[in-house]
């Protein structure tokens, strides 16, 4: 099964895993005395304390924070994913028990229907509800993200990183909240409008709409997977002009201050007391913002991938038990949830890229 | 298993006796068809009551109105079938087509209320 989506959260959480390899020294040695001397400790101390697990436990003991971090609310997503679709596997499950009874008859087709139509009925309900979860969500995060990246820009200008600063609460921020925006305002109807598609395409015995209908969902997929590429070398791009331009000017600050005889090597040395400090605030926040949204990212996306499973199982099931109206319109079903799950990994991956790059290029 | 031996004993018996009848009474050659097929059922019947009590308590965990309705959809399916087929034994090929015809309207109107349901929801999106 092609998922690009899966793929992009691979590629997060290897982002994740070499930041922390390569934090975790300083992540060590982070306690309240290396920051206390940092301004605006009222700005991006809640930050630091909103992630549900501390730096230090993750870089400490990374796989048992990831479980602190996960247990609970993993356990709860799937419990409600199972809940909400195993009616619909269970209708699945005695509509073709129904079928034995009925296999010989001469209006088997009209009941298949039926139980298509049936099944769609249960289905659509618990599709929305995904759907109006994912759109919650998104909402919550672009608050946060609203919150969080300017005072996370402001940590950088502070370390000496002006253009890393405005690319972080410029373009950065823009493109998140630009794509949060928009699937929290299009995810529903467009969801919406594709399940009438494919209920109708389940009703009518014209082959070609549903065709049409899974090509609709699998060309929006291949959309967000083209859209996620560019947006991440274009942040990639910026994140290096933006580097070459922070340190050319903290060499010409370092060069200046050098040249002042006596006072000039120690204000040198307490600069860079000062930029040990930010740097390691900047890798703390950057981590506690991912640790705050992967912790509400993954029991959805697992929700997501648990719904696309028991939509592929009823599919295989219902191509097993011949039932052709019900297959197609399991496909298209799945279909839809793949493109939600694309577009929540979409976001996630854009995140954690854009952070990792920020907190990782130019010292963190 | 002696349930199920002395039905088809009495189903090969009846077939039989229909074969027998059939060109010399072919009114009687339907009575016995249609009295085997009953007897038949009655025979089965606790099997088909406790199968049917058991699909009917499957209901309420199975989404209830959607199964429900499939429910009554294969029941009326089954019983028109029937109907069809003894027409069309008894040589009344229009009452066969008339009788398919009346099942197709039944099941439509038992799935009325769920079909109704899916035409809301696209409605729905339309504004």
């Amino acid at each position: 099964m092609k998922q690009h989506g899966f793929k992009k959260l691979l590629f997060a959480l290897f982002l994740v895993g070499t930041s922390l390899c390569i934090i975790t020294p300083a992540a060590l040695a982070l306690d309240e005395t290396t920051l206390s001397g940092i301004p605006g400790t009222e700005q991006w101390q809640p930050y630091l304390e909103q992630s549900p697990v501390s730096i230090s436990d993750l870089a400490d003991a990374p796989l048992d924070a990831l479980k602190k971090l996960f247990h609970g609310s993993m356990a709860a997503a799937l419990q409600e994913t199972l809940r909400g679709s195993t009616d619909a596997l269970l209708f699945l499950l005695l509509a073709a028990l129904l079928s034995f009874l009925t296999s010989e008859t001469t209006n088997g087709e009209l009941l298949d229907l039926i139980a298509a139509g049936g099944c769609g009925v249960l289905l659509w309900s618990k599709l929305l509800t995904l759907a109006e979860q994912l759109c919650a969500q998104m909402g919550e995060w672009r608050g946060f993200l609203l919150g969080f990246l300017p005072v996370y820009a402001g940590v950088l200008t502070m370390g000496g990183e002006t253009a890393a600063g405005s690319a972080a609460s410029g373009f950065f921020l823009t493109i998140l909240c630009f794509l949060a925006q928009c699937l929290t305002a299009f995810v529903r109807p467009l969801l919406q409008c594709y399940l009438a598609l494919s209920m109708a395409c389940c009703i009518s015995t014209d082959h070609g709409l549903a065709a049409f209908c899974q090509s609709t969902g699998a060309l929006l997929r291949q959309a967000l997977h083209w859209a996620g590429k560019l947006l991440a070398l274009l942040l990639g791009l910026q994140r290096v002009t933006a580097l070459q331009l922070d340190r050319a000017a903290l060499r010409t600050g370092q060069l200046l201050a050098g040249s002042v005889p006596i006072v000039g090597q120690t204000l040198s040395d307490v600069s860079e007391a000062f930029l040990a400090g930010i740097q390691l605030l900047k890798s703390g926040l950057g981590l506690a913002a991912i640790a705050f949204l992967g912790a509400e990212f993954f029991p959805l996306y697992l929700g997501m991938m648990l719904q696309l499973a028991l939509l592929c199982g009823c599919s295989l099931f219902c191509s097993l038990t011949g039932n052709t109206r019900c297959k197609v319109l399991l496909d298209c079903f799945a279909e839809a949830v793949r493109c939600m799950a694309a577009a929540t990994a979409l976001f996630f991956g854009l995140f954690v890229m854009g952070t990792v790059f920020l907190f990782l290029a130019g010292g963190g | 298993m002696s349930l199920a031996l002395s039905s088809l004993a009495i189903a090969v018996l009846a077939a039989v006796l229909y074969a027998l009848f059939q060109k010399s009474a072919p009114t009687f050659s339907l009575l016995v068809s249609m009295a085997a097929a009953l007897i038949l059922l009655a025979r089965v019947g606790s099997a088909a009551q406790s199968v049917l009590s058991g699909l009917v308590r499957l209901e309420q965990c199975a989404g209830g109105d959607a199964y429900g309705c499939l429910l009554r959809c294969t029941g009326i399916v089954l019983l028109t079938d029937y109907a069809r087929t003894l027409c069309e034994e008894a040589g009344a090929e229009s009452l066969a087509w008339c009788a398919s015809l009346a099942g197709r309207l039944l099941v439509l109107a038992a799935a009325w209320p769920l079909l109704e349901e899916i035409g809301q929801r696209i409605w729905s999106v339309l504004g």
